[in-house]
């Protein structure tokens, strides 16, 4: 599998090649890297991360900076799997405030209209009547305005996990490229910084652009997974078993 | 061995009084050092300018003077650290006119050069950090820097820069490449030359003598 690159390493390149042979130009040339890479991990890369965060307080949790869209929203269970949280589009973004003025929790008392939950030797047996289907053990509803996702009342003092798209950035600035792709955000990077300049002739600037593009599809083409093995089990999927007559 | 300015004001004094100078030569040897040292600026911007504009982004060593264990301090009004220049750097695109900027002891993490008023243009951009790495930006004869480069535990840096010939010692090696030497000399001949071949009016008296 090959490393990963630098974002740092891939704008020092550049620079070398444009012939700058300075970092005068090093803050535009890393600002054009990150739209690049953000553009590429929204195409081709599809970086999914997987994080761990804390509820706060106030039932809700800080969506990460790079956060473009979740994928999955649960808890982590000891049996090592992520029960999934349920949507809930009823949950208040608004929230009370105290007289320090920190947003409070809502309060959720007295909302669920189940009877009990039936145990034996401290073993729950089921039977939670008057719950309808689909029930989860938490609910969440992204705020994307505030940038935080709201949950309910059974999640508090707790963490969840949340499985996001990531948008390729890193707020500590160490963002790194598939090296697969490292070309494409090259030839990204050329055609952004000479598309607005007036002294570059259109042909170079359409050729730029071409070259991204070809340099993108190439990418996809590196970047997708797909082996020979998995086509051959795909075509057998619906191959069975079954008696001979 | 190197050229001094000194050196260079004193041959073109000698070429323009044909030989040996004496104490009432009309031409004074301060005023040629001045005209070296523009002349000198001129010549290399214009030799820069040239390179750049042909995609050349390279300074050549030979115009770079480097000064070491300059000290970080503290500017109380704009909270923010600082460094005085060693000299006025030659005006140049991209405020090339400063070529490196480091701590001392560690060349091979340069500062980053930020545009001066970039601050607020990049502010709440990933990019503002610029990875983490030390930034400075030119304001007058002090570079300033951002919140990555630290002033602590006796931190000094080095500046290399394309220094304004005025702010160069006349008594050390001027940082001009040789081939240029003859054509800053010639170019000052020039100038003085017409100048002496016209009469002086010696005459204080309101009439113009020509």
């Amino acid at each position: 599998m090959p490393k990963d690159v630098k974002l740092d390493e891939v704008v020092k390149s550049l620079l070398i090649q444009h012939g700058e042979q300075t970092e005068h130009k090093y803050m535009m040339y890393l600002d054009v890297a990150i739209r690049g890479l953000k553009e590429l991990t929204f195409d081709i890369l599809q970086q999914i991360k997987s994080e761990t965060l804390v509820v706060n307080t106030n039932l809700t949790v800080d969506l990460p900076c790079d956060y473009v869209n979740y994928t999955r929203i649960g808890v982590c269970r000891p049996n090592g799997r992520i029960e999934t949280l349920g949507y809930d589009e009823y949950l208040c973004s608004q929230h009370n405030v105290d007289y320090c003025g920190h947003e409070t929790a809502n309060d959720f008392s007295g909302e669920v209209v189940v009877s009990g939950g039936n145990s034996r030797n401290g073993e729950l047996t089921g039977g939670w009547y008057g719950l309808g289907g689909g029930h989860r053990n938490g609910y969440y509803r992204i705020d994307r305005d505030k940038s935080r996702i709201l949950l309910s009342s059974e999640l508090s003092e707790g963490s969840i996990v949340l499985e996001y798209v990531s948008d390729g950035s890193n707020a500590n600035g160490d963002m790194k490229i598939n090296a697969l792709a490292e070309e494409a955000l090259r030839a990204y990077m050329h055609w952004k910084t000479i598309q607005r300049k007036s002294g570059v002739p259109l042909q170079e600037k359409e050729a730029a652009r071409r070259d991204w593009y070809n340099e993108k599809r190439l990418a996809r083409a590196r970047v997708v997974n797909f082996t020979p093995d998995q086509a051959w089990r795909i075509a057998r999927k619906q191959v069975k078993q079954s008696p001979k007559f | 061995m190197a050229t001094t300015k000194q050196q260079l004001a004193e041959q073109v004094l000698r070429l323009l009084n044909s030989g040996d100078v004496t104490h009432d030569s009309s031409i004074d040897g301060r005023e040629l050092l001045l005209a070296i040292e523009q002349e000198r600026d001129r010549l290399i911007r214009q030799r820069l300018t040239e390179s750049m504009a042909q995609g050349e982004g390279t300074i050549p060593g030979d115009v770079i003077s480097a000064s070491d264990s300059i000290t970080i301090k503290k500017d109380h009004v704009k909270h923010l650290l600082y460094s005085q220049l060693p000299g006025r750097p030659l005006s140049l695109f991209d405020d090339k006119g400063i070529v490196h900027v480091s701590y001392t002891a560690d060349q091979a993490n340069a500062f980053v050069r930020i545009a001066n008023g970039n601050l607020s243009l990049y502010n709440g951009l990933l990019s503002s950090d610029i990875g983490g790495r030390g930034g400075y930006w030119l304001e007058g004869d002090r570079i300033y820097y951002n919140s990555n480069v630290d002033d602590c535990c006796g931190n000094t840096v080095i500046i290399k820069m394309i220094m304004n010939a005025g702010d160069v010692d006349p008594s050390q090696p001027f940082p001009i490449p040789a081939d240029l030497e003859s054509e800053v000399i010639r170019n000052v001949l020039q100038l003085y030359g017409s100048t002496k071949a016209v009469p002086n009016d010696e005459v204080n008296d309101n009439l113009e003598q020509v």
